[in-house]
């Protein structure tokens, strides 16, 4: 239980402090009323509530306890609010205009019915896959869990990142950003960043299968928490280069279904590259070092999911990332050429 | 002072030149306006003046910059209203405002009270809350422009402000645009109406087929390109154009004939000569002058 509390606590106690900061600047800022119906407490609600349901919901399912489901649903929704609210303010004086960019991404493409979809078939499935298995096995490793996340990770990003683009060209709302003081690369930038502050808040609650494991585990032993700390950084490496990726299927043309088919269809190659290799033979040859290196899950998640964190696939991502970032800037401004 | 300096400006979309080696300045101060039909080039025009779209060949200044290259700085001084509505229609009026107003670090108190000042001005004050899908064609168009002059900007760009609006709403338009320029604005608009152009410009440049065919002022247009008055009447009554008096001009746009002459009373006498019924015997206007040079068949 001590683990748990340090793990809960440390980083809950960062988020509530930073929230509370922000909540203060802003209501200076702004004044009471203002401050507190800015837009960003649009999207806070939205996701407490989804948040805290799961939690506290998680909590009575397994534990069963009804207290649980209080505790959680307050757990839940007070930290996500705060979180909000306190990153709210302070990139606000930080860095205004090109977190505007960012703001204009989080509530704006956000407001949109799209994403909260995908968060609730988000926690649905990965909520359904741990419990399925726990049932099934009565023991669950951390690796096992991940995987499945990213696995469903890989079938909703598209859905979340179609839009960025291909949305804005279709309803002509990309003039906005067009005849604003940012340059393409802070769009681009700012609309990354948007999609992943929604994917960490999706990927958050995810943590609390780490705690019904201990709770579980002091039956069949207890897990072990560095896996789930690498797990959670190869969770955020893999989410941005899927992001990317999804970013740059959008930059290329004016069709959400386009680009969301570009993308599953990048990621799907990406993913294969390992069989392909074994497909047409070449596993040992150069081409089949270079395919098994391109695929993402097994080569590069893998170990992160076992408590290894290789700089070399930290790299892999990060390079990966970047690079799709790149295309999709030089995609956005060769459009304007032609 | 030359707000807006173009030399030889050519945009090519494929190979359809858009815009085709176009030269024109603009003083501060003054409002300018682009006629041209559909297709002209005007919006290809403006998107190069205000950094939204590379040019293929040519000089460009806007403020002393250039466009292209120092997008942000030039942006940073331009309002800019685009021909299509683009408004975030998940948010209310008031948070489009806030979102645009941070791209200009304008935020808290500054804020509420540029916001509180730009909606009286264009008369939306009270419908912060409303939701921009909820607004009519006239109200976005306002809203837009309060958008763009968030920023308290040094030019403003709009394209075709009063396309698809009512008579009523083009007018409270036309006064919010004429107040800007008393406080000393740059304009630059595109518009098809000529009622528009002759009621706000002090220059106007008339585009066709991505070429700028004539500049200058409204009635100096008017003077350099056809006689003072015009005489219009049906086709079906038109005793054929041998008949008109010695030296007038004669143009067909459509089912009408128009008989330009500087000498009204010569194109009187003239009517009463040939009993035509229900002519129309007025001064010669930039609408004239549009489709004298422009054509009347359509260029699609
Ligand atoms: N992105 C683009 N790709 C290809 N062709 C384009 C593009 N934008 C404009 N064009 C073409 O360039 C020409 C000029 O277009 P532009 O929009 O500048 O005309 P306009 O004068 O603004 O017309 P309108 O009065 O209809 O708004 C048109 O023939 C148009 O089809
Ligand atoms: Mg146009």
């Amino acid at each position: 239980m001590t683990w748990a509390f340090i793990g809960a606590g440390v980083p809950g106690g960062i988020i509530v402090l930073a929230g509370i900061l922000g909540l203060f600047l802003r209501l200076r800022e702004e004044g009471f009323a203002e401050g507190v119906l800015a837009p960003s407490l649009k999207l806070a609600p939205g996701l407490a509530i989804v948040t805290g349901l799961f939690v506290g919901g998680v909590g009575l399912w397994y534990l069963n306890e009804p207290l649980l489901f209080i505790i959680g649903l307050v757990a839940g929704a007070v930290p996500m609010t705060l979180v909000a609210l306190g990153c709210d303010a302070l990139f606000d004086r930080l860095w205004p205009s090109f977190y505007a960019c960012v703001k204009r991404e989080t509530f704006t493409h956000f407001s949109t019915p799209i994403p909260y979809f995908v968060l609730f078939l988000f926690l649905i499935l990965t909520g359904f896959l741990f419990w399925a298995t726990l049932r099934g096995t009565g023991n669950v490793s951390v690796r096992y869990v991940f995987m499945s996340v990213a696995s469903i990770c890989f079938f909703l990003f598209p859905l979340l990142t179609m839009g960025l683009f291909a949305r804005e060209r279709a309803e002509g709302t990309i003039e906005v950003l067009m005849t604003a003081p940012v340059s393409d690369a802070a769009v681009t930038v700012a609309k990354f960043l948007g999609t992943m502050v929604f994917y960490l808040a999706m990927l958050l609650p995810s943590l609390l299968y780490y705690f019904i494991l201990v709770e579980v585990g002091r039956e069949i032993g207890k897990p072990d928490p560095g896996p789930v700390i690498s797990a959670m950084l190869g969770m955020v490496l893999i989410g941005g280069f899927y992001v990317s990726l999804g970013l740059f299927a959008s930059s290329v043309t004016s069709s959400q279904i386009m680009a969301a088919i570009l993308a599953w269809v990048l990621v799907i190659l990406l993913m294969l590259s390992k069989p392909i290799a074994e497909v047409f033979g070449v596993t040992y040859t150069w081409v089949g070092d270079i395919l098994v290196y391109l695929s993402p899950t097994d080569e590069h998640l893998e170990p992160f999911l076992r408590g290894v964190i290789d700089p070399r696939d930290v790299v892999f991502f990060l390079s990966f990332t970047v690079f799709f970032l790149f295309l999709s800037v030089r995609s956005i401004e060769s459009r304007k050429w032609r | 002072m030359t707000v807006i300096d173009l030399k030889n400006v050519t945009r090519k979309f494929g190979d359809l030149t858009a815009v085709r080696s176009v030269s024109l300045s603009m003083e501060k101060g003054i409002c300018y306006a682009l006629l041209g039909p559909n297709g002209a080039g005007k919006t290809t025009l403006s998107k190069m003046i205000g950094g939204v779209l590379p040019r293929h060949e040519g000089e460009m200044r806007v403020l002393g910059m250039d466009p292209w290259k120092m997008q942000s700085e030039v942006k940073a001084h331009l309002g800019v209203v685009m021909q299509s509505d683009a408004l975030d229609d998940e948010l209310n009026v008031l948070e489009n405002l806030r979102i645009y107003g941070l791209f200009f670090w304008l935020k808290g108190r500054a804020f509420r009270e540029r916001v509180a000042e730009l909606l009286e001005f264009v008369s939306l004050t009270g419908r912060e809350k409303m939701p921009t899908q909820a607004l009519s064609g006239g109200m976005k168009r306002r809203l837009l422009i309060a958008r763009a002059l968030l920023s308290d900007p040094e030019i403003l760009l709009l394209d075709e402000p009063t396309t698809g609006l009512d008579p009523q709403v083009r007018q409270v338009i036309w006064t919010t645009l004429r107040k800007l320029m008393e406080k000393g604005m740059t304009i630059l608009l595109t518009t098809h109406y000529m009622e528009e152009a002759s009621q706000l410009a002090d220059r106007v440049g008339i585009l066709d087929q991505g070429q700028l065919i004539t500049e200058g002022s409204p009635t100096e247009l008017i003077h350099r390109t056809l006689p003072s008055c015009v005489l219009e009447f049906d086709e079906r009554e038109s005793p054929g154009d041998a008949a008109v008096p010695d030296g007038s001009l004669v143009e067909h746009h459509g089912d009408r004939v128009y008989v330009f002459d500087d000498d009204e009373t010569a194109l009187r006498n003239w009517l009463g000569e040939h009993g035509i019924s229900a002519p129309h015997l007025r001064q010669t206007s930039l609408e004239d002058v549009f489709l004298k040079l422009t054509g009347r068949g359509l260029h699609e």
